[in-house]
């Protein structure tokens, strides 16, 4: 997935973060829990669980999870905000895409434990209060950019994601910085339809 | 009423889809939920001779590991193959035997799914290894059911020697398609609750009615016992039609452990807990005469089957429907190797056979020195060539007309290799898509209030088919009500019998059992206000009051809206069931459909054959230096009789298209083949097309009237879009290279070497 590397924008979310989170989900479980562990001067076991805090969506929630529990795991699991999807949970898909201080971020390669501190944006963060869609929930809508829809909120963030970083100069761009978000059922023109019907309309 | 049919109207179920609202199965957490994993077999054939579960059951949060001889009560159903609703007639841990790489060996119940993973990781098994093979033997193969009356699978009309001896001009070639995985985005999931003997099953479904007779024949309960919730499917394509065993495991240790478990199985187990497009083998030898007419017209398909079911997916039943002539042979075989049960994957019988068929079709137009599409025109039929029945329509050459236009087809080299563009070998292909249309019966319940809501139930799915927006469509156009105040529940098990979602029949069979209600409640309501003594239609014979959108009229051209004369009602609404029985339907096929299966009728009838058709244009760039394939133009124009969305319909079609150039570059299950299993078991390195491999599809949709498919004139088109694209954009290397290939997925190193 192409998107610019936490380390460069924003220190909360370190690279050094990111391979834990990449190595604990290809399978070597216990040692990065005790790399970080280690990194952290920390003593206590591997396992035990810990109460953290996260900010979904302007609300602070405090949870209960593993070292090992990962961001989307304890979003739908723990938090019940089942919006967000999980379509490979080993970093393949773009389903599981959420905003991590407007980055977006693979939140199955992310564990909960470091995503304290950060203000996290899930699909269900994105209509206003009255109800009002985000546009690009609204645009997604009318350019009918999704069939079955599995894939649709982890579209709709990293569409947002890529108008912000600049990464929506024109449809070839658009394509190739989209491309880290699958969609089995083939909806790509019409995600790009819907993402351009927003930048235009923000520019406008 | 605005008109709603044919028009683009935006999905009912948009909003829930964009504010993540939407309830997918794997959505559903239940109190107390605990969850599922699964260790699956590393070896494809053999035995288990131990298995270890105590590093597993020592981990934190794990609460039980279950294996063929520790779980209870685990039950089992009939294979699809074999006339039951299983997705394989094998079933794992039933006992140690081992049939398949990546077969469930184990079944891990922990507090978290992190656990429950690691809990899997955990059990050590020892095996005992036989030799395998993943690869079907086109050499070892065997005609379907030889030898017994198999329904067509050897079908001989004329005498073929004569068309070939007596051709001006023949191809014999042979085609060849690999082992691909569906791939929803959605993985496959289940969650399962015991209240007592009552149970709930959350699950993915395109059949909801097979997994609630199928689960409540298998543990003897009434079917009222089980529920099957399924709201909300993320793609299926074909994978989610059966009852699989790792929902059957779950159902099982669910009962078991005494708490609701939620399975999600992972994506690399996904390739073999359940079905896959078989790899086939395609031999067509054709010939023309002088004037581009066939005389001899010969497919034998040769498909993968396993051990121990017979996957007939009938392609040649589909291409010896395309083209007249007089000396034509089909013959479909199957030969073995050591996998899981394949199944249906979108056109299941089409995508492989029409890659084949098509590209045999552009060989011999070159042949004999006709325009590709003038070739086809040469062919075209309105009779189905060897059941000798009409097409009830058929407009193959109206695609071609406009594809051609928008296209610019005329611009297209005659000679190959003729288009360059800088450094890159331009190519134009072209090829035929067909599609059945399948008939399943079908019911739905419908209501319609005098407020001016109306309601309609019915055990169908949305697939990310627009189902939903569709069945709406369809009633508030019958009843002459806003599409938005039509509520339509879906998905569930106990709801009216629909059909399966799958063989692209619920538009035309559900949406005709919705149109049914609809004609149903005027002649109620047309009833009750004719027997008044005041109103517009006081007096009238109610038989003869018909519905239009919404208006019922008098033989007179009396008339009074049916919002209006429901007030009239003393119930104030009208709740009917509208059921869809086509003529072809014979007791025996509503039968099976009614008892959970699939019980279809067509595409050829005794007196009619229903196909949709169009036809798909591709322009490929070929590198002259770096041999990279480009597709930057997939057209496709289409007729399937009536659209009832416009958008949700171009949608289908244009997702069609996507995944037919997915076969074409792109997808193919990879092997081990010394161990016998498959290689590239993620989403990574299965390659689907990703944004940046699609850029313009453009899909027109032809006006196309059939009044005998069913009373929608609706043929269905899920699958149409994927059939011929490999073929038109493998005919388009050619004329771009010269390049003649004959093995899908193409790739660079085919350009190279070939
Ligand atoms: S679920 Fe996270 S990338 Fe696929
Ligand atoms: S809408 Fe189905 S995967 Fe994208």
């Amino acid at each position: 997935m192409s998107k610019t590397p936490p380390d460069l924008r924003r220190p909360g979310v370190s690279r050094r973060g990111f391979l834990q989170g990449s190595s604990v989900v290809a399978g070597s479980l216990g040692i990065a829990a005790s790399a970080q562990a280690q990194a952290q001067g920390e003593t206590e076991p591997d396992s035990a669980a810990r109460t953290i805090r996260l900010n979904v969506n302007g609300t602070s929630r405090q949870l209960t999870v593993e070292p090992r529990t990962t961001l989307v795991e304890a979003l739908r699991d723990t938090l019940g905000l089942t919006g967000t999807k999980i379509g490979c949970n080993q970093g393949q898909c773009g389903a599981c895409t959420i905003l991590m201080d407007g980055i977006r971020v693979n939140s199955c390669l992310t564990l909960a434990v470091m995503a304290e501190g950060v203000e996290i944006v899930t699909v269900e963060g994105l209509a206003d209060p009255t109800g009002d869609l985000h546009p690009m929930q609204t645009a997604f809508s009318e350019n009918d950019a999704f069939q079955c829809g599995y894939c649709t909120p982890g579209q709709i963030l990293s569409a947002i994601a890529c108008i912000d970083e600049g990464h929506a100069g024109d449809a070839a761009e658009i394509r190739e910085y989209m491309s880290g978000n699958l969609c089995r059922c083939g909806a790509y023109p019409n995600i790009v339809a819907a993402i351009e019907q927003v930048r235009d309309s923000q520019q406008g | 009423m605005a008109q709603t049919i044919n028009t683009e109207v935006t999905r009912t179920d948009a909003r829930r889809k964009v504010t993540g609202t939407a309830s997918y199965a794997a959505d559903m957490i239940p109190a107390g939920m605990l969850h599922g994993a699964m260790a699956c077999s590393a070896i494809a054939v053999g035995s288990v001779t131990s298995i270890d579960t105590s590093a597993a059951e020592a981990e934190p949060g794990v609460v039980a590991v279950y294996t063929h001889e520790t779980l209870p009560d685990y039950k089992t159903v009939k294979g699809f193959y074999a006339g039951g609703p299983g997705s394989s007639s094998f079933w794992p841990m039933e006992g140690t035997e081992i049939r398949y790489a990546g077969q469930p060996l184990a079944y891990v119940v922990a507090e978290s799914a992190a656990a429950a993973r690691r809990g899997a990781d955990l059990v050590s098994v020892e095996y005992s290894e036989s030799g395998a093979a993943i690869h079907m033997d086109p050499e070892e193969s065997f005609v379907v059911g030889a030898g017994e009356d198999s329904e067509g699978m050897i079908l001989t009309k004329g005498d073929l020697q004569a068309g070939l001896d007596g051709a001006s001009q023949t191809v014999d070639m042979t085609f060849t398609t690999p082992f691909q995985h569906h791939n929803p985005m959605e993985m496959f999931a289940a969650t399962a609750e015991w209240r007592g003997d009552r149970l709930t099953v959350w699950m993915p479904s395109q059949s909801v009615r097979t997994l609630r007779a199928g689960i409540a024949g298998a543990y003897g309960l009434p079917e009222t016992s089980v529920r099957v919730i399924s709201p909300f499917v993320g793609g299926a394509f074909g994978s989610k039609a059966g009852i699989t065993p790792y929902a059957m495991l779950t159902i099982a240790a669910s009962k078991a452990v005494g708490a609701p478990v939620r399975l999600i199985v992972t994506r690399p187990q996904m390739y073999t807990v359940a079905t896959f497009r078989p790899e086939t083998q395609q031999r067509f030898r054709l010939g023309a005469d002088a004037e581009g007419r066939l005389t001899a017209f010969e497919h034998v398909e040769t498909a993968q089957t396993p051990r121990f079911d017979d996957v007939v997916n009938p392609g040649t039943h589909i291409t010896r429907a395309m083209y007249a002539c007089p000396n034509i042979r089909t013959e479909q075989r199957l030969s073995r190797s050591d996998t899981n049960t394949g199944g249906f994957m979108r056109a299941p019988n089409e995508m492989q056979t029409f890659f084949g068929l098509e590209s045999a079709m552009d060989a011999l137009a070159l042949k004999v020195g006709m325009d590709p599409v003038e070739f086809r025109r040469a062919n075209d039929t309105m009779t189905h060539p060897t059941a000798d029945v009409p097409f009830s329509s058929r407009s193959l050459m109206e695609s071609y007309d406009a594809v051609a236009q928008g296209f610019g087809w005329s611009e297209r080299g005659r000679e190959i290799g003729s288009m360059t563009d800088g450094d890159w070998l331009v190519g134009y292909g072209c090829a035929t898509a067909t599609y059945p249309t399948n008939i399943l019966a079908s019911n739905a319940r419908v209501r319609m209030q005098a407020t001016g809501s109306a309601y309609v139930e019915l055990a169908a799915h949305d697939v990310g088919t627009g189902t939903y927006t569709i069945m709406a469509q369809v009633a508030a156009a019958r009843l002459g009500l806003p599409v938005e105040a039509v509520d339509v529940v879906m998905g569930e098990g106990d709801l009216p019998v629909a059909p399966i979602s799958g063989g692209s029949t619920t538009a035309a069979s559900a949406g005709s059992a919705v149109h049914d209600g609809c004609m149903k409640i005027a002649r109620q309501v047309a009833e009750v206000v004719s027997s008044m003594a005041e109103g517009p239609l006081a007096g009238v014979d109610p038989s003869r009051v018909t519905l239009d959108d919404g208006t019922l009229r008098g033989p007179d051209g009396q008339s009074q809206s049916l919002a209006e004369a429901l007030q009239m009602v003393p119930e104030g609404e009208v709740e009917v069931v509208g059921t869809f029985r086509h003529p072809a339907l014979t007791p025996e096929l509503i039968h099976a459909t009614f008892a959970g299966g699939y019980g279809t009728a067509g595409p050829v009838t005794p007196e009619m054959a229903m196909f949709a058709f169009g036809a798909e244009m591709a322009e490929v760039r070929i590198h002259r230096y770096t041999h990279e394939i480009r597709v930057p133009r997939l057209h496709g124009a289409f007729a399937a009789g009536t659209w009832l969305n416009r958008k949700t319909s171009h949608s289908q079609l244009m997702g069609g298209m996507v995944w037919g150039m997915g076969s074409a570059l792109h997808e193919v299950t990879e092997t081990d083949t010394p161990r016998a299993r498959f290689l590239n078991a993620n989403i990574a390195e299965y390659l689907i097309p990703v944004n940046a491999d699609v850029r313009e599809v453009r899909v027109e949709m032809l006006e196309e009237r059939d009044d005998y498919v069913n009373p929608l004139g609706v043929k269905g088109i899920g699958e149409l879009g994927i059939v011929g694209t490999a073929a038109a954009i493998g005919n388009a290397i050619h004329h771009a290279t010269g390049k003649r290939l004959t093995a899908l997925p193409f790739r660079i190193s085919d350009m190279v070497s070939a």
